[in-house]
C-alpha cells in the first residue's frame, strides 16, 4: 500500500531538487527523472507548472517502453 | 615560471592524495598542474619517475624537495595533469634547468623513499582516542583558537625554512640542497611553511582518516583515504573515458573524495545529497 500524502510531498521535494540542478547546467528544461530502487522503479516528469507525473513500476517493467509512452503522451496529458 | 611551460593536453583536475599520482603515472610524461588555495605548483613527471617539484604563492617559491614535502602535508591535493610530447617535455626541461643526463639518476618516485618526517603548515590538535564525527565539529572550534599559539608551536621546531624570494637569485645559487632534481633523501632540518592556514573545509576533512593512518602533528607520510583503493579509482577513470561522461565524482555527506573532469561540483553535491535523502525516504513508501 503506497502513503500518497507522504510519497506526493517527497516526490515535490525530489522534482525541486533536480529542478535546481537543471538550473546549475544553463536552466536547461527538465525532462523526466529516474530513481531506481532494489525491487522498483520511479520515474518523475514535468507535465505542466507545478504538474507532475509519477511512475511507480517493479524492477521488471520494460522502462524504455514507459519512458517512449511517457514522452509521446506528454502533450494530451497536459490538455 | 609556470607562465612559460607548455601547456600540455590536459586530462582533467582531480582532487587525491598527492601519492595518488605517483602510483599512477607509470606511463604518463607531462606536467602535473597543482592549485591549493591561492598558490599553484606543478610536478613534471616522465613514466612515473618526479623529475622537478616547484610551488608558488604570491612572491614565495618552493623547489625540489621542500616543495614535495608542502604537497604532501595535505592529505587531498587539487590537480590538473596534462600530458606533454617530447618537445614540449623537452621544452620544459630546459625551463626548469633540468639536463637530460639527470633524468637517468632519478629514483622511480617518491613513494619508496624515507623521508624525514615534515613539519605541518599548520597543527591540528585532534583528540586520538575521540570518534571521527566529533573531531570535525572539535576541530571547527581549535581552528579560531589556535591562531595566536601557532607561532609559539612553530618556535619550537626544526629551522629554518626553505622559502626563496625570487629577488634574491645569488641566494639561490649557495644552497646546494636547492638543485632542482633531488628527489632523493637529504638530511637536513623539515622546513617550516609559512604558508596561508588550511581553510576550515580542508581541516574538518582531516578528520575523515583513521587518526592512526594520519598523526596530525607528523603527517611524513601522506594518509591514505579510507574510502577509496587503487582499483575503484582506475575503474572510476575508465567510465570517465567513456563517450560523453564530463565529469564524475564520488562523495560522502561530507566532501567530494575524488573528482575527475572540470566542473565545480560543490553546488552540484550539495543538490545529489540532498536527493539521495529523498529518495530513501520514498523507499520504503512504494514498498
Amino acid at each position: 500500500m503506497i502513503d500518497k500524502n507522504n510519497l506526493n510531498s517527497i516526490i515535490s521535494t525530489l522534482m525541486v531538487e533536480s529542478k535546481a540542478t537543471a538550473a546549475h547546467f544553463g536552466s536547461a528544461p527538465l525532462s523526466m527523472v529516474f530513481v531506481e530502487y532494489s525491487d522498483n522503479f520511479i520515474i518523475l516528469g514535468p507535465i505542466a507548472e507545478e504538474f507532475y507525473l509519477v511512475i511507480i513500476a517493479k524492477n521488471t517493467a520494460n522502462i524504455g517502453q514507459i519512458t517512449y509512452e511517457m514522452k509521446k503522451n506528454q502533450q494530451e496529458i497536459v490538455s | 615560471m609556470i607562465e612559460q611551460l607548455p601547456e600540455g593536453n590536459s586530462i582533467g583536475w582531480m582532487q587525491a592524495p598527492p601519492q595518488w599520482i605517483f602510483t599512477h603515472t607509470v606511463r604518463f610524461v607531462g606536467i602535473v598542474r597543482i592549485v591549493i588555495q591561492d598558490g599553484e605548483g606543478f610536478i613534471l613527471i616522465k613514466r612515473g619517475k618526479p623529475v622537478y617539484y616547484y610551488f608558488k604563492h604570491g612572491r614565495i617559491e618552493l623547489k625540489g624537495n621542500s616543495a614535495l614535502d608542502y604537497f604532501n602535508s595535505h592529505p587531498i591535493i587539487e590537480f590538473n595533469l596534462c600530458k606533454y610530447t617530447p618537445e614540449e617535455f623537452a621544452l620544459a626541461m630546459k625551463i626548469c634547468h633540468i639536463e637530460e643526463d639527470a633524468l637517468h639518476e632519478l629514483p622511480e618516485s617518491p613513494k619508496n623513499i624515507a623521508r624525514e618526517p615534515v613539519t605541518p603548515s599548520r597543527v591540528i590538535p585532534v583528540p586520538r582516542t575521540e570518534p571521527i564525527a566529533e573531531q570535525a565539529a572539535d576541530q571547527e572550534q581549535t581552528v579560531e583558537q589556535e591562531q595566536p599559539s601557532e607561532a609559539t608551536e612553530l618556535a619550537g621546531r626544526p629551522q629554518p625554512a626553505e622559502w626563496e624570494e625570487p629577488a634574491q637569485p645569488a641566494e639561490q645559487e649557495q644552497l646546494p640542497e636547492e638543485e632542482p632534481v633531488e628527489p632523493a633523501v637529504q638530511e637536513r632540518p623539515a622546513p617550516v611553511l609559512e604558508l596561508p592556514p588550511l581553510p576550515v573545509e580542508r581541516q574538518i576533512h582531516r578528520s575523515l582518516f583513521r587518526t592512526a593512518e594520519y598523526p596530525v602533528d607528523i603527517p611524513a607520510t601522506v594518509p591514505q583515504p579510507i574510502l577509496l583503493e587503487e582499483s575503484d579509482i582506475k575503474l572510476i577513470g575508465q567510465i570517465k573515458k567513456l563517450n560523453g561522461v564530463v565529469a564524475i565524482s564520488v562523495f560522502n555527506n561530507e566532501r567530494n573524495i575524488l573528482l575527475m573532469g572540470d566542473v565545480d561540483i560543490e553546488p552540484l553535491l550539495k543538490i545529489a545529497r540532498s536527493m539521495l535523502a529523498t529518495t530513501r525516504k520514498i523507499s520504503p513508501l512504494v514498498e
